[in-house]
């Protein structure tokens, strides 16, 4: 009698403890929660780009150019002031980040007349407040090597004249000249690029000062729809806010538009979208965080985004609709564009009533 | 002194709406002044089931401990201290609508502090009670459609009082509840409810080698609300051993109605008290859905153990 009245209340316990929609009548007292659809009319699209983009910061080293981009490197390494002989070896090597595609690039080794800062270098601009003579670096025109970047690590040597002109010389810079892009690793990324002296089979590795990429590329007219990281395209856009959605529970809001062409040197490329929080002014206009990011393939030709948080914001805030930025992410990551179909935004919106409060 | 030690519970699906699950029906004030002070543990574990076109879901609960401390103070004076439980928002209820699954769950409810005293004359215990009320709860309004996840929260609190005054003798009782109001603080607005009034009487007797006895409670709101004033019954039974009561009580809320069965037998603990073990049983219903509830409860009694050292 006791074991039937135990397993009498495990069963009541364990059996039946199921998600089962039973009574969901009830939850019409509290509302109506028939899920209604409405898409947004577009108000506006647009790129902005920034010429003065830094990278320093990246977990990587660009060198390649095309008909559109070139990306140059920075390398300022420290070297102690004394004069060395008797070496057996003096090298540079930088290791590539295998994730991206390769192609086979020459460049050529200069030497660097004015310094860097890397985290605020960038094409026209050596430190913050400082000018390079010559946008995309002030070097030498006489290299001191040329190199083709062929295998997963590049070595590069050096002989006693060049290693005292390097260590003369505010840095190095790596300069592409022919077409195709490497991507080698930055210290960002915990992988060094090294510069090592052997003497008697004992290396000796020199501190790294300051490494990154300078880039410049295409500043398309702002009319069109662009997206792009390394030299970056932020592409702008904007909806009306539809009075139907007022006082509305905003489920799900599915932003999408259509991918023409483009290049990436990874096989997977994240979009991400972050909401202006004041009027679009241009690149620089103030955003909040990501509110939207999600990886694609980079052959993908129609992107979708659930960017609900920014409806909802809408909803709860009516007169901040300041639009949102399409972000190739992360920014400073790599080089990558990708152009979007004028016209191709869309943005449907799912919603529902709210319940009511007790 | 005696010692109780009770397990008990609820929740109700129905409790998604109004204030929830009134758990006040047929709550007396009385202290049953006696020689000995008296204090009571509740919990009460609960397992509700739903049932709709054959389909069955259960639910397991449980609340948190409730007291009552009652104790004789001076010539014929009582005081009582308590809580309990007023109204239950305890839900957990799913939705499928087209593509939209909805998971709604609530926790929480309006809590009741009270205070007694009471005074024993020949002719039976007279009683006032003055109650404050308080509370949170929570509703968690989870939304899946498609791929995409939304949850929203709803938080409430709440402070209020109530007041209460009866009479018990020996063949009969009266109680009558009133000057209750309680504010409802949310994120939209605040409310304030004027909570019902609430009346109640009963009869009991000697019957056949146990007590017999009915009760009745009328419970009215105010006009502008939507709820329903409503009368409930009771029919109690009453041995040394074993008990047995039924309950009509439907609640404010106008579709549902509500039946009650209690069972309870008295084990003699040696050297030590009693225990009785109660199985509450109720089933609830509206148009559309009906709601079993199967609710134990232990009650642990040390009195004689206390009754022995004051000889």
């Amino acid at each position: 009698m006791k074991h039937t009245i135990l397993l009498f209340f495990l069963l009541l316990l364990f059996i039946g403890c199921n998600e089962l929609p039973l009574g969901e009548d009830e939850l019409n007292v509290r509302g109506d929660f028939n899920v209604q659809e409405v898409v947004l009319e577009r108000d506006n699209s647009l790129t902005e780009f920034n010429r003065y983009f830094t990278v320093g910061t990246s977990r990587n080293l660009m060198i390649g150019k095309n008909n559109e981009y070139e990306s140059r490197i920075l390398l300022d390494f420290s070297f102690p002031d004394t004069s060395y002989s008797g070496l057996d070896e003096i090298k540079l090597i930088l290791k590539r980040n295998i994730i991206f595609d390769r192609d086979t690039v020459e460049f050529s080794v200069h030497l660097l007349s004015g310094s860097f800062d890397e985290s605020t270098a960038n094409w026209y601009q050596r430190t913050s407040n400082e000018w390079w003579d010559s946008a995309g670096g002030d070097f030498t025109l006489d290299s001191l090597c040329l190199v083709t970047a062929v295998h997963d690590s590049i070595v590069i040597h050096f002989n006693y004249n060049e290693l005292e002109a390097i260590q003369a010389a505010e840095g190095i810079i790596l300069v592409p000249q022919d077409t195709g892009f490497v991507y080698f690793n930055a210290r960002e990324s915990g992988v060094y690029p090294e510069f090592i002296i052997v003497k008697n089979d004992d290396e000796t590795s020199f501190t790294l000062e300051g490494d990154c990429s300078i880039i410049t590329g295409p500043e398309p007219f702002y009319i069109e729809n662009w997206i792009g990281s390394g030299f970056p395209l932020r592409n702008y856009v904007k909806f009306h806010f539809d009075p139907i959605l007022q006082d509305k529970k905003a489920i799900y809001a599915e932003l999408t538009f259509a991918v023409t062409q483009g290049f990436a040197y990874r096989d997977t490329i994240e979009v991400g979208v972050r909401q202006l929080l004041e009027p679009f002014d241009d690149f620089n206009t103030s955003i909040g965080p990501y509110i939207a990011l999600d990886q694609y393939d980079r052959d993908d030709t129609l992107i979708s985004l659930d960017i609900v948080k920014h409806i909802q914001h809408l909803i709860d805030h009516p007169d901040s609709n300041f639009g949102v930025f399409v972000i190739l992410a992360p920014e400073n990551y790599d080089i990558a564009r990708l152009r979007i179909q004028d016209q191709s935004h869309t943005l449907k919106v799912g919603y529902i009533d709210p319940p009511d409060e007790r | 002194m005696s010692v109780i030690i009770i397990l008990l519970t609820s929740a109700s699906l129905f409790s998604i709406d109004g204030l929830g699950q009134d758990m006040s029906v047929f709550q007396k004030p009385y202290l049953y002044i006696g020689k000995y002070a008296r204090i009571e543990f509740v919990v009460r574990p609960e397992w509700t089931m739903l049932y709709t076109d054959g389909d069955v879901r259960s639910i397991f609960w449980s609340n948190p401990f409730h007291f009552f401390l009652t104790a004789p103070v001076y010539r014929g004076f009582g005081v009582g201290v308590g809580n309990q439980e007023r109204y239950n928002q305890n839900v957990d209820v799913f939705l499928e609508n087209d593509d939209l699954q909805l998971h709604m769950t609530s926790r929480g409810g309006v809590e009741e502090v009270f205070g007694t005293i009471g005074y024993r004359t020949k002719l039976g215990e007279i009683v006032i009670q003055g109650s404050y009320l308080f509370g949170k709860s929570s509703e968690t309004w989870n939304y899946l459609i498609q791929n995409y996840n939304l949850v929203d929260t709803l938080l409430y609190s709440y402070t209020g009082h109530i007041f209460c005054t009866g009479i018990y003798s020996k063949y009969l009782y009266v109680y009558y509840e009133t000057f209750g109001s309680l504010d409802m603080t949310k994120s939209s607005m605040d409310t304030s409810f004027t909570l019902p009034n609430r009346i109640g009487a009963g009869v009991h007797t000697m019957f056949a080698n146990g007590r017999i006895s009915a009760g009745y409670e009328y419970s009215w709101w105010e006009p502008q609300y939507d709820f329903k004033n409503v009368h409930r019954f009771q029919l109690e039974y009453d041995q040394k051993k074993y008990s047995i009561g039924y309950t009509y009580k439907p609640w404010y809320l106008e579709r549902v109605q509500e039946h009650g069965l209690d069972v309870s037998y008295k084990v003699p603990l040696p050297n030590l008290g009693t225990m009785r073990v109660h199985l509450e049983l109720a089933y609830r219903e509206t148009d559309n859905v009906q709601e079993f509830l199967i609710a134990p409860q232990i009650e642990l009694s040390i009195r004689e153990l206390f009754a022995r050292r004051r000889k």
